[in-house]
């Protein structure tokens, strides 16, 4: 089964929309050996796209320092790349200023989870956004950290190591 | 003295809205109760004037992730209004089918991810599904045939953009529709088994009898249950159309919240509150819901008639079920037609339209000049119109249940608010309580 591509985020939201960009990026490149989904932001439906899948990327944005409140995130830098083990690493706690009705991605992970939904593999990718306001222009920074991403996924698809995967 | 205790809540999270709540209370009774609406203000009616009155749906569908569908119906039938047009039936009745995709989707979320844990005591549905996971499984596979409507029928599951002033950009062929048939087939016994489970949930005593009763207002229509279209009605005997609403209804600005109340103008003060949704809809419509509703509600002994909101979540099963049957109706009976819309011609009018969004009644009224740009646009949302609903509930339910312990007391305000699937409701499990004595 080809590996799935996933990206979350708001075209319209500034850096909140790099998750489609690098989407965008990678699709011309990986469209005969990829699937890919743009998320409409409705998390739920993570379930049932992402079930019985070998590999699953999942690319979104995710604050920096200049834009959280929390303590623990005033070391991300702007434009900076998280990679995460879906499976086995617990993603950051809501911030429950942000969501509206629809369940965050961590909880998606976990519903997942109780519900044996989980693909086999699952990485996410984050970069730090700096400006989540209305519009569709992504900082600079994030342009070059999307391009360096899009080549890590290449990478990490073509040489097929470093999976995150809950086969032991 | 007596002892005066504060229920305050600073912060309703993970809210589209974004509110608080504060009550007062002492042994006596409740002396004051606020539900805070802080979000800022949003200005769509402002930034509405001057665009296109073609752009009214799709601007409109912005205001809410969850029923877009609810404000882009509003806009064009008011337009049309405005214009003096009738699309055609078929046009109707796909608007319809869209609707019920939206009705499912909304409701089951509720049901399932918002407001079923609270009867249960799980804090959230991810908790509840650790001990329910067929249950929860089932929610969201009814939920994702509700998007599928939603889908197909609007182009995409939020937010669509299919619907169009007249009509619809595209309207789909017979056949794309029946492989969506086979889903709300399998969508209508899940539906029926929804309601069935929902209907053994243990639920809060709770009554308001005169006269403090409910006065309930939602459309009627004589021939179908009311999503699009017919008059709007009260438990009182109201009886109006569209363009008449603002002659009856007034929103009022209090201190504590950014959203406008909502009043039936020339009542007593503190007698002037209504109630919207899925409970007045089916109090004043229940004869139009379909043969398959009906037998269920009887078989799970729920009653025509239903006045305590913590049973609204029987109600929105019951109606997620009437729209997987409506839905299936529509499917069987469509035909395309040989135009999606009507072409429009701008000029100088005002329209009227009420619509039935899953939380109820959804105002809309624009005026537009000779060159179709909007000069002037309101819109009443079911949650502005609910407000002073749930904060009286929150009066006369905190005295019934003062001998609960701070915490419990807590979970059930948070519980009566999220009765009315308010868009703030989501945040009451982050609620924190505070209790302040003084002697």
């Amino acid at each position: 089964m080809k590996p799935l591509i996933i990206s979350i985020g708001n075209r319209y939201r500034c850096d909140d929309g790099v998750g489609p960009y690098t989407f965008d990026l990678l699709k011309p490149i990986l469209a005969q050996s990829s699937d890919f989904i743009e998320s409409t932001g409705d998390t739920s439906a993570l379930l049932d796209i992402w079930q019985d899948r070998d590999k699953v990327i999942l690319i979104d944005a995710c604050c920096s320092a200049s834009t959280a409140d929390a303590a623990d995130l005033s070391t991300i830098q702007t434009g900076q790349i998280f990679r995460l083990d879906g499976l086995n690493e617990n993603l950051p706690a809501d911030n429950p200023v942000s969501s509206n009705h629809a369940i965050s991605i961590a909880n998606a992970i976990e519903l997942a989870r109780l519900l044996h939904q989980l693909p086999k593999s699952l990485t996410i990718y984050s970069i730090a956004g700096n400006n989540f306001s209305q519009g569709d222009v992504i900082s600079p920074r994030l342009v070059i950290a999307a391009q360096k991403l899009a080549a890590l996924i290449c990478n990490e698809l073509n040489s097929g190591d470093r999976a995150c995967t809950n086969t032991p | 003295m007596k002892k005066s205790k504060v229920i305050k809540v600073d912060y309703l999270a993970r809210v589209e809205g974004e509110g608080a709540l504060y009550i007062r209370y002492d042994e006596a009774g409740v002396d004051d109760v606020q539900l805070k609406i802080f979000e800022p203000p949003r200005f769509f009616e402002a930034f509405l004037r001057g665009r296109d009155y073609l752009e009214a749906p799709d601007i409109t569908a912005r205001i809410c992730g969850i029923c877009p569908v609810a404000y882009q119906m509003s806009a064009v039938h008011a337009m049309e209004n405005a214009l003096d047009i009738t699309p055609a039936n078929e046009i109707r009745e796909l608007r319809r089918l869209l609707y019920c995709g939206e009705w499912i989707e909304s409701h089951v979320l509720h049901i399932y991810m918002l407001h079923a844990p609270d009867f249960l005591g799980y804090e959230s549905a991810v908790a509840m599904a650790k001990d329910y996971p067929q249950i929860v499984q089932r929610g969201l596979h009814i939920k994702k045939i509700g998007n599928a409507i939603v889908n197909l029928i609007g182009g995409r599951e939020i937010h669509p953009i299919n619907v169009r002033v007249g009509g619809f950009y595209r309207m789909p062929t017979v056949s794309e529709l029946q492989p969506l048939r086979e889903e709300l087939l399998k969508g209508r016994d899940m539906a029926i088994e929804s309601a069935r489970w929902v209907a053994s949930l243990p639920f809060p005593e709770f009554k308001r009898d005169a006269p403090f009763a409910y006065e309930f207002v939602a459309l009627s229509h004589p021939d179908e249950y009311p999503m699009n279209e017919g008059r709007i009605i009260s438990s009182t005997g109201l009886d109006i159309n569209a363009q008449q609403y603002e002659e009856y209804f007034a929103e009022e600005h209090v201190k504590h919240s950014n959203a406008l109340h909502s009043v039936i103008k020339g009542r007593e003060k503190g007698k002037d509150a209504y109630l919207v949704g899925p409970m007045a809809r089916y109090n004043l419509n229940y004869d139009r819901l379909s043969p398959l509703t009906k037998s269920i509600a009887k078989e799970i002994g729920f009653p025509p008639f239903c006045d305590n909101p913590f049973q609204s979540i029987i109600v929105r099963s019951l109606e997620v079920l009437y729209a997987f049957d409506e839905a299936l109706r529509i499917i069987d009976s469509y035909q395309r037609p040989h135009t999606p819309y009507i072409k429009t011609q701008a000029k100088a009018a005002t329209g009227y339209a009420v619509t039935e969004a899953p939380r109820g009644l959804l105002y809309h009224h624009y005026s537009i000049d000779a060159q179709g740009k909007i000069t002037e646009a309101k819109i009443v949302a079911p949650t502005s119109q609910n407000q002073k609903t749930i904060e009286n509930d929150l009066r006369y339910l905190v005295p019934h249940y003062m001998h609960l312990e701070e915490e419990k007391l807590r979970a059930l305000c948070e519980q009566a608010i999220r009765n009315y699937d308010p868009c703030i409701s989501c945040a009451t499990h982050f609620l924190k309580i505070h209790r302040e004595k003084n002697e």
